[in-house]
């Protein structure tokens, strides 16, 4: 499937149910991942739960359920079931909206209630939510906080947001492009880059300049001699055994002339 | 392993992320294009006109060296409405085709050209004996400007040099060079790559069109030929061990 989003198969689909099928194409496949590479997807993506730093290295990936059963009425996008380095049960609940979908009321908090707190009584947990507009979800959440006070839950506010990490799909991209290089395997490596062609066909996959590039050598490359430059013009000077002329002439004008007068 | 097989794995992974990363240039530089919106004196379609892929593949079709993108651009027509077709951006990742100026250089570059209507972008994939320029064909400006003096597309274009000389940038045939791997993030690539072409369109002379660009390469004539002047020393090649 990513291949055909990436290579654009598929774009009725895409411009009908963007969020199902990127949230498939990110967490979908951490299903059919080894437990150890699942884990370390989950690393990249989420360095820094509130409750404890880290708290994903070493981690194993148990599980990995999109749109699992309703309970309270609401359906996360994904159920992942994870075990700590430290043998602790860690459940990440993820709540996608793609483009100018947002939150609606009182979805995270319902989420919150019946999947996340729960998991919080045998474990750990992870309240992730990804986002396009940050400042939108922010705001549900924000009110749906209230919601909490206003009953005396004061201390679930704190808990919850501990739990919880507000990220945008641009930051998916950048954590998953910025992944370290030669941790994993190759398929693992294959696969996410298969998974960044889906943000790139998407419009999706950010810039930050060429820091992989320069820091994936060494390559040990051959040194080329400056001759082309620093040639008496006219004359002709030979490199790896090819005869070169300097360029008087823009070529394509004279590819042209030599197209046309032959 | 042994080094030399250690070498070829590490030109791979280099290559994909190198290929992971001009594919997010690209797309980030024509987010920035587009997003001038209608409004602005010049404004940029989405990429067209893509390139001739066996022109930048090796001959055994194992290596791109490099990759085109061209971006059509209308002009808006004050007090009359509508929007006319002005010319195009093209921007050339040049990882050292033979005779390119990567290959003199010895590290990537783009090439950063605008074409007026009627261009000859199509013609860049065809360089195989581009550079060193020659100061027959082109004025240099500020250092770094290649300002066509010849025509480009094939004589159909009967101007001569002085009054190609004097025409504005817009209406012009023009180039320059960027060290790929300066353009760092998102910032340089407005600073390097797209600013200095908005400038040079609005009619911005080259010295200015270039201030907050320093990385952009400055050369001078020697004997005739284009020869780098001082001022940009890429990091030297990382050479094996004896």
């Amino acid at each position: 499937m990513l291949q055909a989003i990436a290579k654009k198969k598929i774009n009725r689909f895409l411009e009908r149910l963007p969020e199902d099928i990127v949230t498939d194409a990110v967490f979908g496949g951490l299903r059919y991942l080894v437990p150890r590479e699942a884990g370390l997807v989950l690393e990249w993506l989420f360095p820094a739960p509130g409750f404890e730093q880290d708290a994903l290295h070493g981690a194993e990936v148990l599980d990995a359920e999109l749109w699992p059963p309703k309970r309270g009425g609401r359906e996360p996008d994904a159920l992942i079931r994870c075990r700590t380095a430290n043998g602790v049960p860690l459940v990440i609940v993820v709540e996608a909206k793609w483009g100018g979908y947002t939150l609606d009321e009182r979805q995270a908090l319902d989420q919150w209630e019946h999947f996340v707190r729960p998991a919080t009584e045998i474990g750990e947990a992870l309240h992730a939510i990804v986002v396009d507009r940050r400042e939108v979800a922010e705001a549900r959440l924000a009110g749906d906080e209230d919601e909490l006070r206003h009953t005396g839950r004061e201390a679930e506010v704190r808990s919850w947001r501990e739990r919880r990490d507000v990220i945008l799909w641009h930051d998916v991209a950048r954590r998953l492009q910025r992944r370290p290089l030669g941790v994993g395997s190759e398929q693992l490596q294959r696969w996410v880059e298969d998974v960044l062609s889906v943000f790139r066909a998407l419009g999706r996959h950010p810039f930050e300049g060429f820091h992989r590039t320069a820091s994936a050598g060494p390559v040990r490359t051959p040194v080329i001699p400056q001759v082309f430059y620093r040639r008496a013009p006219g004359r002709r000077s030979d490199w790896l055994g090819v005869r070169v002329e300097p360029a008087w002439e823009p070529v394509f004008w004279m590819a042209r002339s030599e197209e046309a007068s032959g | 392993m042994t080094d030399r097989g250690e070498n070829l794995l590490n030109a791979a992974r280099v290559m994909e992320a190198f290929g992971s990363e001009i594919e997010a240039f690209k797309d980030e530089l024509q987010k920035t294009l587009l997003g001038l919106g209608d409004d602005a004196s010049v404004s940029f379609g989405e990429e067209d006109n893509a390139p001739d892929d066996d022109a930048y593949y090796d001959a055994n079709v194992w290596v791109l060296r490099g990759w085109r993108w061209t971006f059509p651009a209308k002009e808006r027509r004050h007090g009359r409405g509508g929007r006319r077709n002005l010319g195009a951006l093209s921007v050339v990742a040049d990882l050292g085709r033979l005779g390119s100026p990567t290959a003199a250089l010895g590290f990537p570059c783009l090439i950063v050209a605008w074409s007026k209507l009627g261009g000859w972008e199509e013609d860049l994939d065809e360089i195989t004996r581009f550079w060193p320029r020659s100061d027959q064909q082109e004025e240099l400006r500020a250092e770094r400007l290649f300002w066509w003096l010849k025509d480009p597309s094939n004589g159909e274009d009967e101007a001569d040099a002085e009054e190609r000389r004097a025409r504005p940038a817009r209406d012009a045939s023009w180039f320059y060079l960027v060290p790929i791997i300066e353009v760092s993030g998102p910032a340089k690539l407005k600073s390097l790559v797209v600013d200095p072409v908005l400038k040079l369109l609005g009619g911005s002379r080259a010295e200015e069109a270039f201030s907050g660009a320093d990385e952009v390469l400055r050369f001078r004539w020697e004997g005739g030929v284009s020869v780098p002047s001082d001022g940009y020393v890429p990091s030297p090649p990382s050479l094996p061990p004896a």
